[in-house]
């Protein structure tokens, strides 16, 4: 009989799988809705129950299973099946770069399983500690949670869009493939199998952003195919280097060799390269492209890729290696390229109007922080990454959740258009203001987290000139976020939407994800003490505790807290008496939509937009020389590697 | 931390800073007024003014501006109540930040043009400061090893000598901050009309009386940032803030508004040459304590 | 003295003046006369004002503007003619798009006559109209209305 442990990895692992399966083949809506809700309902119980077994357990969950040559050559199998399909497909679309990228990743690919198929060893299967734990819940809930709203959010998309070929169940079985995919990487302990479910989410991501197969989705779709494919090869590149170390009596295939090794000299290059994996499945700098060209896609899919998934994968990869970038000077140059994309990331969010184009730029802008704090890889920095890791997944799967479901009600995803919404759609701009609060505000999660990497920064080499670019960095981001907070606040003084009734899925989705926003929030400093430190504790030989973050400031916060909920009460119970005045348009008179009358009788809109700053923090002015700089960064990266620098 | 002697701060500065940073608004007016050879208002003229406001009709653009101008108030007196209480200095920017992000909703909330070109501006304005807090915290920790204002009033030598170039970047922003000429882009004190009072344009009565108690609270908040920089030399220190404050008013008399996009590039070429060059500099060496 | 009298704020309008009442508003601004002494600011802002300056005759074009930014002001509020156009229409009166004095639109508290009126009357005429205030607040602070 298996233990508990391996039950829950294997539903973890099987039941999206088959799920996806049964998608693809049954096209039924109700059958749809049902298999949708069951198996979300089995995979949030076993990750769960995965979560508190590794939670319950002093040590980190080691489960070897059998069969693990059997279960190798399959998975290279899918890789192969991967690659093919890829190249099949670039030259259906004529598309040079992805098939000569895959090409090489095929050949890669090939060299590791039979010139190095001696060195490979798969000792322990799978590993699950609180790092992992919290990964899985992540994926558990949020993830499942994004399949739930996708069945209401699907049928209201090709109402709207009529000229796209409905392909659910192709969809829907993508969607819980990359849920598969994505607990494999975090449950997995050899970095062979990581490689193969690393490319299961490429496929999958470059599947789901050509759903449409509108030209534009398509182009997006194969630069985001080509660039996570260089992150493979890195990924490859990085396996086969760390094979070529030959280091004695360690598998430094397995993530937990890797960690307890002690010559972290040798390991600069195959740091390196991993590093340029995670940052092109994490969209850093130069490689943001592909996430922003993702939002062609229908809204679930950003909202997993940007909040539970793919992007999470990447940083997931890092902040595993944390401990490695801790004592080299890659992971310095790595948390520069970090800190980079946070601010320039945070400047381009400022330019944008599009709801889903902010969110992904903000999506970016906050993985740059968790590489940052990566790159830093003390106890602190790793402390700092996670709880940003939490708090990021929750409120920005969220607000994509909420844009997309807004989008179909006003149609448009246009934050101008959002003005008053709290009075036209009271639930989602609820949900949408929690959302936005939760990723800039103090005391909630997100802000906590930067403040915690504020002080780690300070506390390691150079960290000072990443405090700098945080600096500015936050200073756009208070920008662009509460200007759009503002227009959910406005005065309405539009008509009613037609339409405000919202599917059950949404509801359910939306309601659960702004209740775990909330939850996470006031519950951060028991995640950090009972979850957060056993980990660190785990991993760093004599680190005991994060202190300087808690102590003292729990009150503060917690006073803080009470002070929002007092005001929020007041807001819902508090008298509201007292005469409301119109706009004040100089003594023009405003009829109820908010309309002027001007000088010749007429009625004319009276509308403020919001700034933009397309002159300093457009895409034309920022892209490219970011472009360049983040080249020279990763560049920078490689010399220090190759010169094996340690800090 | 002392917690008595910390509560004691925070109860101090609650209860006096209102009536502190209100009699510096007096005189404030006074010094203008005489600058400007007139006889000016009395010294008391602020108190009479939020008395008068108090007792004004309830009427506003949106009834969520109640909550918000309470919600500014309130957390601007936090703020100002943890720093002196000796907390976290990170905290304190950070709940200074969430307290204007409340002023701004307000500004936002009323959905008229003059009102949203206020908030714009605030927010603007909140914009170009929070680096240069962020930095100073930055800064202070880099030099005491803490970011608690209990542990940097501990320091013997006066953090001003490590940290010149924050202050004067700080002293700009301060500028901003007390709604001065050339940076009182968003709202404005005494006469100036433009933007008929900007982010404040559709407050009235009770709310417009809290927007201008939080604005002395943070008055005196601000001022004691200044202060902290003479840390271990209070006579210096008190000298210093009250000159700098001078400054402020006769650069208030000498000045014309700058637009919004001047007063980002002037504060920010300030900020970057002047605090993120020092900051450099004590993180290049090390900073003191490592 | 209550908190209402020491702090009168104005907004001042001009309806159809020929700018002459309107310079000397706003002499009374300037260090010869110096009302701020008074407590008293121009605020340009209905919200924010207690008394409400009008110069020049109301025509058809500005009476609903007029009527408006009395509206915007909280009570408690006092109206001040200045001038003997707002007072009365003056030689506009009969004008066939003038509809008279301020009082045709709006309740007028203190009439301030003058063409241009001086200086010292419009502060005597602010001075009066600070009692009214008083009185205003008074009978609102009581539970009454106006």
């Amino acid at each position: 009989m298996y233990p508990p442990e391996l039950v829950a990895i294997l539903i973890l692992l099987l039941v999206p799988l088959f799920a996806g399966i049964l998608l693809a083949v049954l096209n039924r809506d109700a059958i749809r809705t049902s298999i949708v809700g069951v198996a979300s309902a089995i995979i949030i119980a076993a990750s769960v129950c995965l979560a508190y077994l590794a939670w319950a357990s002093p040590l980190p969950l080691m489960i070897a299973l059998e069969h693990t040559k059997l279960i190798s050559i399959g998975l290279f199998v899918v890789e192969l099946v991967i690659a093919l399909a890829i190249i099949a497909l670039s030259i259906k679309y004529r598309r040079i770069l992805p098939l000569a990228l895959s090409l090489v990743q095929l050949a890669l690919l090939f060299v590791l399983e039979f010139v190095y198929a001696e060195s490979v060893v798969i000792s322990t299967t799978f590993v699950v500690n609180n790092l992992s734990a919290i990964m899985v819940l992540i994926i558990g809930i949020i993830g499942t949670l994004i399949c739930v709203y996708a069945l209401g959010y699907m049928k209201d998309y090709h109402h709207h869009h009529t000229e796209i070929t409905e392909r659910k169940p192709y969809f829907f079985a993508m969607l819980f493939i990359f849920l598969t995919a994505m607990f494999g990487i975090v449950l997995s302990d050899s970095l062979m199998w990581i490689l193969c479910f690393w490319e299961v989410t490429t496929l999958c991501s470059f599947l789901l952003i050509g759903y449409s197969k509108t030209p534009e989705a398509v182009t997006n779709s194969f630069r985001a195919v080509w660039m996570n494919l260089i992150g493979g090869i890195a990924f490859t590149l990085a396996i086969i280097s760390l094979l070529e170390i030959k280091p004695f009596g360690t598998n430094l295939l397995s993530i937990t060799g890797i960690i307890g090794y002690h010559e972290m000299a040798a390991l600069t290059i195959p740091a390196a390269l991993i590093a340029v994996a995670g940052l092109t499945k994490a969209a850093q700098m130069p490689f943001s492209t592909w996430l922003t060209g993702a939002m062609v896609a229908p809204t679930p899919v950003s909202a997993l890729l940007h909040s539970s998934t793919m992007v999470k994968a990447g940083v997931y990869l890092l902040v595993v290696f944390a401990p490695v970038f801790a004592q080299t000077a890659v992971g310095t140059a790595l948390a520069a390229i970090g800190v980079f994309t946070f601010f320039v990331t945070s400047a381009l969010a400022i330019s944008q109007s599009n709801a889903k184009k902010v969110l992904a730029y903000s999506t970016i802008a906050n993985l740059g922080l968790i590489t940052a704090c990566a790159g830093i890889g003390t106890p602190e920095a790793v402390m700092a990454a996670i709880l940003l890791i939490i708090f990021h997944a929750v409120a920005k799967a969220l607000l994509f959740m909420c844009v997309g479901a807004v989008e179909h009600r006003i149609d448009s995803r246009d934050i101008e258009d959002m003005d008053g919404l709290l009075v036209r759609l009271p639930l989602l701009a609820t949900m949408m203001i929690i959302g936005i609060c939760g990723m800039y505000l103090a005391p909630f999660g997100m802000l906590i987290s930067k403040w915690a990497a504020i002080v780690a920064f300070l506390e390691a080499p150079f960290g000072w000139a990443l405090v700098i670019l945080l600096a500015f960095g936050s200073a756009f981001t208070i920008f662009f976020w509460t200007k759009w907070l503002g227009k959910l606040f406005m005065r309405m003084n539009r008509p009613q939407a037609p339409d405000t009734t919202l599917h059950t899925s949404e509801k359910i989705a939306v309601t659960a994800t702004g209740i775990f926003t909330i939850l996470c929030c006031v519950g951060f400093a028991a995640i950090t003490i009972y979850w957060i430190e056993p980990y660190l504790a785990g991993i760093y030989t004599g680190f005991t505790d994060t202190g300087a973050i808690l102590s003292d400031n729990i009150l503060m916060i917690a006073i803080m807290f009470v002070i929002l909920a007092v005001l929020v009460l007041a807001a819902h119970f508090g008298s509201s008496a007292g005469r409301t005045l119109p706009p004040y348009l100089c003594g023009r008179g405003v009829d109820e939509t908010g309309r002027f009358r001007g000088s010749l009788g007429v009625y004319k809109e009276a509308k403020s937009a919001n700034y933009y700053m397309e002159e300093y923090c457009g895409e034309d002015v920022l892209i490219k020389p970011s472009w360049i700089i983040s080249i020279l960064l990763i560049g920078i990266m490689f010399v220090l590697a190759f010169l094996g620098v340690m800090i | 931390m002392n917690y008595l002697l910390a509560a004691a701060g925070a109860v101090l500065f609650l209860i006096l800073a209102p009536l502190l940073g209100g009699l510096i608004a007096g005189i404030d007016r006074v010094l203008t007024a005489r600058m400007q050879s007139r006889r000016g208002p009395p010294v008391l003229q602020p108190f009479y003014d939020i008395s008068k406001l108090w007792h004004k009709e309830r009427a506003f653009a949106n009834p969520v501006e109640m909550i918000f101008t309470t919600g500014y108030l309130v957390l601007i007196a936090f703020s100002g109540a943890l720093l002196f209480a000796g907390g976290d200095l990170l905290l304190v920017v950070f709940a200074l930040a969430l307290a204007h992000t409340f002023l701004i909703l307000a500004a936002y909330a009323a959905n008229a043009p003059y009102s949203s070109v206020g908030a714009e501006r605030e927010l603007i304005s909140v914009m170009v400061a929070e680096p240069i807090l962020i930095l100073l915290a930055a800064g202070f920790f880099l030099i005491t090893g803490s970011f608690f204002v209990s542990d940097i009033l501990k320091e013997t030598v006066p953090p001003i000598i490590y940290l010149p170039g924050v202050f004067l970047a700080l002293f700009a922003i301060l500028t901003l901050k007390l709604r001065k000429s050339p940076f009182d882009i968003s709202t404005s004190h005494h006469a100036h009309q433009e933007l008929v009072k900007g982010v404040t344009a559709s407050l009235s009565g009770r709310t417009l009386a809290k927007v201008e108690i939080a604005h002395w609270y943070e008055t005196v908040l601000i001022l004691a940032l200044l202060f902290l920089f003479f840390a271990g030399n209070p006579v210096l220190g008190i000298i210093v803030v009250v000159i700098c404050y001078f400054l402020e008013i006769l650069m208030d008399n000498l000045f014309p508004r700058v637009t919004w996009k001047m007063t980002v590039k002037s504060l920010w070429i300030v900020t970057i040459l002047l605090g993120v060059v020092n900051i450099a500099v004590i993180g290049l060496l090390g900073g003191v304590i490592g | 003295m209550s908190s209402a009298g020491k702090s009168p704020w104005l907004l001042h309008y001009n309806a159809s003046s020929c700018n002459g009442c309107d310079i000397e508003i706003l002499a009374a601004l300037t260090p010869l006369y110096d009302v701020e002494r008074f407590g008293i600011i121009n605020t340009g802002n209905p919200a924010h004002a207690d008394i409400f300056v009008v110069t020049g005759s109301v025509n058809e074009q500005n009476k609903e503007v007029l009527k408006n930014l009395y509206d915007q002001i909280p009570e408690p509020k006092v109206v001040v003619a200045v001038g003997i156009c707002a007072s009365s229409g003056g030689v506009f009166r009969d004008c066939y798009n003038v509809s008279g004095g301020v009082d045709t639109i709006i309740p007028v508290d203190v009439y301030v006559p003058g063409c241009s009126v001086r200086p010292e009357a419009l502060i005597e005429g602010v001075v009066k109209a600070i009692g009214v205030l008083e009185q205003k607040r008074a009978v609102l602070d009581n539970g009454g209305s106006l």
